[in-house]
């Protein structure tokens, strides 16, 4: 089969800007899940700080539990327990694409939809838990 | 074949695979634990302390701490050599990060078992 050679065209479009370029619902949700997890790394030594003060002694217990009934603090641990619900439910789509579903273009967007669908309606049910 | 010397394991295949027990094991356990908060919801701290006397539930702690370092290894490492391309700058962060997650990892360690 011949290959057909097309000259090289001058002055192509170069738009490398990530600001300036559309991205598709899928790149969104990939970056999210990358910007969620680091999130979440950075959030381990609160956690440990929660979970060793929470054990220690029954006043630490009762000052912990003061301080995350301060509404600062409960939006601070809302946002954190969305990003991880929001990574969770990212991962669980890489679970299913690993088992060879939902790979293609369309299905890809489909799944990228339903996490952030998900996501918002579990950091919704969250935040009025929380309250 | 050049192989990155700072990856988990030296293999993708291997990193991925970790990544991935490690993901279903924290989130199992996750669920797990926020079901058994849901229908014996705990409010005072004798209980809660109680809860973690079990050796059961220590070693199901101790391994969703280390599933957390691992799992947070491998997601830290793949993000850092896609966007820091620096070498010695990856290189002193991902130092800083190892420093990190080792030392939650003891920290860890001894709240659940240093009290």
């Amino acid at each position: 089969m011949a290959v057909e050679v097309q000259p090289p065209r001058k002055a192509r479009p170069v738009n490398l800007n990530l600001m300036t370029i559309h991205q598709p619902v899928t790149a969104v949700v990939s970056i999210l899940h990358r910007l969620s997890g680091m999130i979440l790394f950075l959030c381990i030594p609160l956690l440990l700080w929660l979970f060793g003060a929470s054990l220690s002694s029954p006043d630490s217990f009762a000052s912990i539990h003061t301080w995350l009934s301060k509404i600062s603090v409960k939006f601070m641990i809302w946002v954190i327990l969305s990003a991880l619900i929001y990574h969770g439910f990212a991962g669980i789509r890489h679970f299913i694409m690993d088992f060879g579903f939902g790979e293609s273009l369309k299905s890809g967007r489909i799944g990228a939809c339903l996490v952030i669908l998900f996501s918002l309606i579990f950091a919704v049910f969250l935040g009025i838990r929380l309250w | 074949m050049v192989k990155s010397v700072s990856s988990l394991t030296q293999s993708g295949v291997r990193d991925f695979l970790l990544q991935r027990v490690s993901a279903a094991y924290m989130a199992i356990f996750l669920l797990g634990f926020v079901c058994y908060l849901f229908f014996d919801p705990i409010t005072d701290f004798y209980s809660w302390h109680l809860l973690f006397e079990s050796v059961f539930i220590k070693a199901a702690v101790f391994f969703f701490f280390l599933s957390l370092m691992i799992h947070a290894w491998i997601g830290v490492w793949m993000v850092a050599t896609d966007y820091l391309k620096d070498n010695i700058l990856r290189l002193m962060f991902l130092i800083l990060v190892m420093g990190i997650l080792l030392v939650s990892l003891v920290w860890a360690v001894a709240i659940l078992w240093g009290r």
